[in-house]
C-alpha cells in the first residue's frame, strides 16, 4: 500500500467512523445525550451548513470557470451548496431566538437537495468533482 | 406500539359505552344488575342509545319492559352472551406486579382524555380501568378474569357511568368460559400465528424492522392519531429526510469522502435528529403513556383497596388524576 492510498484509506476510515457515530447520534437511543445538546443543535447546523454551503459553491465557481462547458457539471455542486445554505438558514433565529424553523428556506433545502440527487442520478461520472476540486 | 394498541382498544371501548350514557347526571341510583340469567345488562336513569353496527349510527333506546323503578332505559341481553375478551400470556397490557398504569391523549374537541389501569398485586390484565376527562372521573370499570392455560379470558366486566360523583349507569357483560373450553380462548380477539417465511425473509424483515425501529419516530398509531396536529412537525421531519439523503447521495456517489462531504452529512443529520425531536415531542402532548408504578403499591396507596379493584368510583379510589 504505497503513502498516499494509505494516507486515503485512514481519511475514509476516519469519515466513516465519524458517520456512524453521527448515525447513532440521531438515533432514539442516544436520546438522552442529545436532550442534553439540544439547544446547540441549532447552532451545529447552522456552522456546519455554512461550511459546507460555501465550500459547495466555491467547488461549483471554479468547476464553472476553469472546466469546458463547466457551468453545466457545475450544477450538481451549486444545488447542494444551496441546499447546505437552506439548511443552516431555517435555524438561523429571524426576529426570535428559539423560534420554529422556517418553512421558505426548508422548501428550498429540500428543491435543491432533489435537484442535487436528479442531478447525481442523471450524470454520475460529474459525481467525483468535488473531490477532484478538493484535490487541485 | 401494541401495547398502546391494546390500552387503547380497551379504552375506545370504555368511551364508546360511556357516550350513550346520560348527559343530564343526577343523584345515585342503585341500579346495579343482581346477577341473573341475562349476560348483558344495562340499566340507567339517563338516555341511552346503542350503536347500531350496520348504519354505524347511535340510535336512541327507549325504557323496555321489566325496567326497574327509576330508570329510563333497562337494557337486557337477549340470550347468548357479551363478547369474549381473551389476553394472551405475554400480550401487551399485562404486568407483573401490582401498581397503576396511566394513558392520556386528547380529543378532537381538546378535551383530554386520561385512562388509569389499576393492576392486582399478582400482575396480569387491569383489575379496573378508570377513564377521567378532563380531569373529573366519568366511568370506572371492573374485570373479571379467569385464568387458562394460554392466558386470561375476561368472565365478567362492570362498567359505572358517573356524573359529578353520583352513579347514572351499569353496564354489565357476562362471558362465562364454557365447559371443556378452559385451556384456550373462546372467542379468540388477537391471534398470532408464526409467519411461514423463508430465511432470506426473515433476515431482510429483521433488518428492515431494525432500521424502522431505530430511525422512524416511535409508535406508529400515536403518529396517525396526531397526523393532523402533528403535520408541519410531520413535513418539517420529512424534509429534513430527504435533505439527508441527498447529503447521504451525494456523499455514497462521491469516489473519494472529503472533509466537506462530511460536514454537510453532519449537518444534514443533525438537522434531522432536531426535527424528529421536535416531532416526538409534538407526538408526546397528545399521546402520553406513563406505567410509572408497577411495583408493590405503599401503605395507604389507592390500589390497596379491594374495592378499587372492584370498580368503586368513590374518593380513595379516584385520586386526583392531574398527568
Amino acid at each position: 500500500m504505497s503513502p498516499s492510498s494509505d494516507t486515503r484509506f485512514r481519511s475514509e476510515l476516519i469519515f466513516m467512523i465519524v458517520a456512524i457515530l453521527s448515525v447513532a447520534y440521531a438515533t432514539p437511543w442516544a436520546a438522552p445525550l442529545r436532550e442534553s445538546a439540544r439547544p446547540l443543535l441549532p447552532v451545529v447546523v447552522v456552522i456546519l451548513g455554512t461550511i459546507s454551503g460555501v465550500w459547495y459553491l466555491v467547488t461549483a465557481l471554479l468547476e464553472g470557470v476553469s472546466r469546458k462547458g463547466g457551468w453545466n457539471a457545475a450544477a450538481l455542486s451549486l444545488a447542494f451548496g444551496l441546499s447546505s445554505l437552506c439548511m443552516a438558514l431555517i435555524h438561523v433565529p429571524l426576529g426570535q431566538v428559539g423560534g420554529p424553523p422556517h418553512d421558505v428556506p426548508l422548501v428550498g433545502a429540500v428543491v435543491f437537495a432533489l435537484i442535487g440527487v436528479a442531478q447525481l442520478a442523471r450524470a454520475p461520472e460529474r459525481s467525483g468533482s468535488p473531490r477532484e476540486s478538493s484535490e487541485r | 406500539m401494541l401495547h398502546r394498541m391494546a390500552i387503547a382498544a380497551m379504552a375506545a371501548g370504555t368511551l364508546v359505552v360511556g357516550a350513550c350514557a346520560d348527559r343530564d347526571g343526577g343523584t345515585a341510583l342503585s341500579t346495579e344488575p343482581q346477577g341473573g340469567s341475562s349476560a348483558v345488562q344495562y340499566v340507567t336513569k339517563g338516555s341511552v342509545a346503542i350503536f347500531n353496527r350496520k348504519t354505524h349510527r347511535l340510535e336512541p333506546v327507549t325504557g323496555l319492559a321489566g325496567g326497574r323503578s327509576g330508570a329510563s332505559a333497562s337494557i337486557v341481553g337477549a340470550g347468548g352472551s357479551g363478547p369474549t375478551v381473551f389476553v394472551s400470556t405475554g400480550a401487551p397490557g399485562l404486568a407483573k406486579t401490582g401498581g397503576r398504569g396511566f394513558y392520556t391523549f386528547v380529543d378532537d374537541n381538546g378535551h383530554k382524555h386520561g385512562i388509569v389501569l389499576l393492576y392486582r398485586g399478582a400482575g396480569g390484565p387491569p383489575a379496573a380501568l378508570q377513564n377521567y376527562t378532563d380531569g373529573v372521573l366519568v366511568s370506572t370499570t371492573s374485570y373479571i378474569w379467569q385464568k387458562t392455560t394460554a392466558g386470561w379470558a375476561r368472565t365478567q366486566s362492570v362498567m359505572q357511568v358517573v356524573n359529578k360523583g353520583a352513579l347514572v349507569g351499569t353496564f354489565t357483560t357476562t362471558s362465562p368460559v364454557r365447559p371443556g373450553t378452559g385451556s384456550g380462548p373462546i372467542d379468540v380477539v388477537r391471534l398470532e400465528r408464526a409467519p411461514s417465511v423463508s430465511p432470506i425473509q426473515r433476515v431482510v424483515g429483521a433488518a428492515m424492522y431494525g432500521l424502522a425501529y431505530a430511525f422512524a419516530p416511535q409508535d406508529a398509531t400515536a403518529q396517525g392519531l396526531s397526523l393532523y396536529r402533528c403535520r408541519y412537525e410531520w413535513l418539517r421531519f420529512s424534509s429534513a429526510a430527504v435533505v439527508l439523503f441527498a447529503a447521504g447521495s451525494a456523499m455514497a456517489g462521491a469516489p473519494v469522502l472529503t472533509a466537506f462531504m462530511m460536514t454537510t452529512f453532519i449537518g444534514a443529520i443533525t438537522n434531522a435528529a432536531i426535527a424528529e425531536d421536535a416531532l416526538l415531542d409534538c407526538l408526546l402532548n397528545y399521546s402520553q403513556l406513563a406505567f410509572s408504578s408497577f411495583s408493590a403499591s405503599g401503605a395507604g396507596a389507592p390500589t390497596d383497596k379491594w374495592d378499587c379493584f372492584a370498580g368503586s368510583y368513590s374518593a380513595h379510589c379516584t385520586t386526583a388524576f392531574t398527568l
